[in-house]
């Protein structure tokens, strides 16, 4: 379209012109809709309000899970904790020393965390220990986040310290999810509640440890998407369990009104991540097609399963079909189905990967494969958004978590195979530079 | 706002009656309801009360019927609204409101308001010329190029599919630059 017609056009939405409402209207307006509506609603009583119909029926679910857990009498000494986790600076504070994994002080530095934490374990204050390994997960996402832009060190060194960084942030992080859970199960009603109080503030924290991760994991040549997206699923279902703990917890209209609040967010970020890893499985499925377009520069298999780069169709022997394939590594969801982090049944390929191996794959399998987990996605996220409308945040909440498992495979699945098409396709362009009669004008 | 959070303050309303939901609501969707309106009639009096009839309309609709299950709140809104016009024009023609008076006003007050208004009347011309076109290229014109709505929503709004919106859009385009030349 004419440029200067379309500079027109959206000039009409500038707020100046006529063709948008008046400020005082806005407001008056809002102002008569909202009375008319209290002066309508003054007719129903109290019982009906919306948070006690939510915070029954979440409470009603807990007790019938946690019903036939006897409590733990063990000796508590609680103190009634006030958590300022400062949401604002956290990460920024959280490295409080300078050393990096690989460093000899790094490890003095694990050390005097250990102590705290074991500390919070002997006064028997589980509150205070989640909120620990949050923290020290935070530092060593930190940490490696720094590692990845430091100079200083070259690949192989980078490589290895990042290792060790991410060794220990997975320990972290599994042990913010068993302190969690001993808290849920096992701890008495007013840890329960002092868990559910700090429910906002460690929700902010796991985010913070979740965007540092995909900073991470977005760092050209990542090898850590596997792990990252691993942790990104077990911070996820803490999450769900500590805005479910800060529900039943809630003593009053506010800090229901607050919890409530906490859960809906999880929910509704539940599904956005699902609508983007299903937006992204469109992108790379499209990306795996021009692999085919490529087909006689890419890697040919022959029927002994040996691997053949060559540029053009290949000799006459037997049996050699000439398909362009991929590699994916053998622990990778494309081929388990499953990450590690859920899979207590057997996987489906009835392989047990335990050293990593390369699998060969068609583009096809690879799409098809895309697809499935994409699909799976999107069947679970119309479950979450039925029970929605339903007004049925209770089981939306458990719908929301398998969702967040489904997202979490088909991220995986997504990464995998863009890495692996990108693979072929930048080895193709460099074949193509070589041929010296394709002639594309490229650089 | 995110369609969850939408699907989430929907059920709050219909289910509860909850106001602050329903402000949300409004919040979000005050001002686009309201160009809309004001693109369709003369005066901003008529763009005024029919889009305060809108959202009353919209709250009544939401938590008297039995409660349906709403797939998504943009095409109701669309929809209520273009019947609240058509119900409008029917009872009766609305006054035009000229304002060209106001113009002469202004370019009395100096060079950089002259600029203003110069600017003003490209925009009225501009919207007087969209208002000659037809109500469905108007309508598609609006979302796209002043409320920049993506295919996907327009083709929800105006419940067509996608194709179809892009067929459309391209014809709209053509015709509106086909009669502003003139």
């Amino acid at each position: 379209m004419n440029p200067q017609l379309k500079t027109q056009l959206k000039a009409l939405q500038a707020a100046e012109h006529e063709l948008n409402p008046r400020k005082e209207w806005v407001e008056d307006t809002r102002a008569m809709l909202l009375s008319r509506i209290q002066s309508e609603r003054s007719e129903y009583s109290a019982a009906e309000s919306s948070v006690g119909v939510v915070a029954d029926a979440i409470a009603e679910s807990l007790r019938t899970k946690f019903a036939w857990t006897m409590y733990i009498g063990k000796p508590v000494m609680v103190s009634v904790l006030v958590f300022a986790i400062a949401s604002s600076g956290w990460i920024a504070s959280a490295s409080a020393t300078n050393s990096l994994p690989g460093d000899t002080l790094w490890r003095v530095k694990l050390a005097t965390e250990k102590t705290q934490v074991v500390l919070a374990e002997i006064t028997g204050n589980d509150t205070k220990e989640v909120a620990l390994q949050l923290k020290f997960a935070a530092r060593r996402a930190e940490e490696i986040k720094i590692v990845a832009a430091e100079e200083r060190f070259d690949a192989e060194e980078k490589t290895k310290r990042t290792e060790e960084g991410v060794e220990k942030l997975k320990e972290n992080v599994a042990s913010v999810d068993e302190s969690i859970k001993k808290t849920i199960q096992f701890g008495e009603d007013v840890e329960k509640k002092e868990l559910g109080k700090v429910a906002k503030d460690l929700s902010t924290a796991t985010e913070e440890v979740a965007d540092a991760l995909d900073a991470i994991a977005s760092a050209p040549d990542s090898v850590l998407s596997k792990d990252v997206h691993e942790m990104k699923q077990t911070l996820d279902e803490v999450d769900i369990e500590v805005a479910r703990v800060a529900v039943e917890g809630a003593e009053n209209d506010a800090e229901r009104i607050e919890a409530e609040q906490l859960v809906e967010d999880k929910i509704v970020s539940l599904i956005t991540d699902a609508d983007k890893s299903i937006d992204e499985s469109v992108v790379v499925k499209d990306l795996a097609e021009q692999v085919e377009e490529h087909a006689d520069h890419a890697s040919v298999i022959s029927a002994s399963g040996a691997v053949e780069g060559t540029e053009n169709t290949v000799s006459g022997s037997e049996g050699v079909v000439d398909v362009p394939v991929l590699e994916v590594s053998s622990s990778s969801p494309i081929v388990t189905g499953e990450l590690d982090v859920f899979s207590d049944d057997a996987d489906q390929t009835g392989d047990t990967p335990e050293s990593e191996t390369v699998v060969l794959l068609t583009v096809d399998e690879l799409t098809s494969r895309v697809e499935e987990a994409s699909q799976e996605v999107q069947t679970r996220a119309e479950e979450v958004r039925t029970l929605i409308t339903d007004g049925n945040l209770s089981e939306a909440l458990d719908k929301a978590r398998d969702l967040g498992r489904a997202t979490s495979v088909s991220e995986q699945v997504n990464t995998d195979t863009k890495s692996a098409v990108e693979q072929v396709l930048s080895d193709t362009s460099e074949d193509t530079e070589e041929t010296t009669d394709v002639s594309d004008g490229r650089e | 706002m995110k369609h969850a959070r939408e699907l989430l303050l929907l059920s709050k309303i219909q289910k509860q009656r909850d106001a602050t939901a329903f402000a949300e609501l409004y919040d979000e969707y005050i001002a686009r309801m309201y160009r809309f309106v004001a693109f369709k009639v003369e005066s901003r009096q008529e763009a005024e009360d029919l889009t305060s009839e809108l959202f009353l309309k919209l709250w009544e609709y939401l938590t008297k019927s039995e409660q349906k299950h709403i797939d998504s709140l943009n095409g109701l809104i669309y929809r209520m609204a273009r019947n609240i016009i058509i119900d409008h024009y029917r009872k009766g023609a609305s006054k035009k409101e000229f304002g060209i008076d106001e113009y002469a006003l202004m370019l009395e007050t100096g060079d950089k308001e002259l600029r203003r208004v110069e600017a003003k009347i490209d925009a009225e011309k501009l919207i007087q010329t969209m208002k000659q076109l037809k109500q469905e290229y108007q309508e598609i014109l609006l979302l796209r190029y002043i409320e920049e709505l993506s295919i996907k929503e327009i083709a929800h709004v105006m419940g067509k599919k996608r194709t179809n919106v892009r067929v459309t859009l391209h014809r709209a385009r053509t015709v509106l630059e086909d009669v502003y030349k003139k």
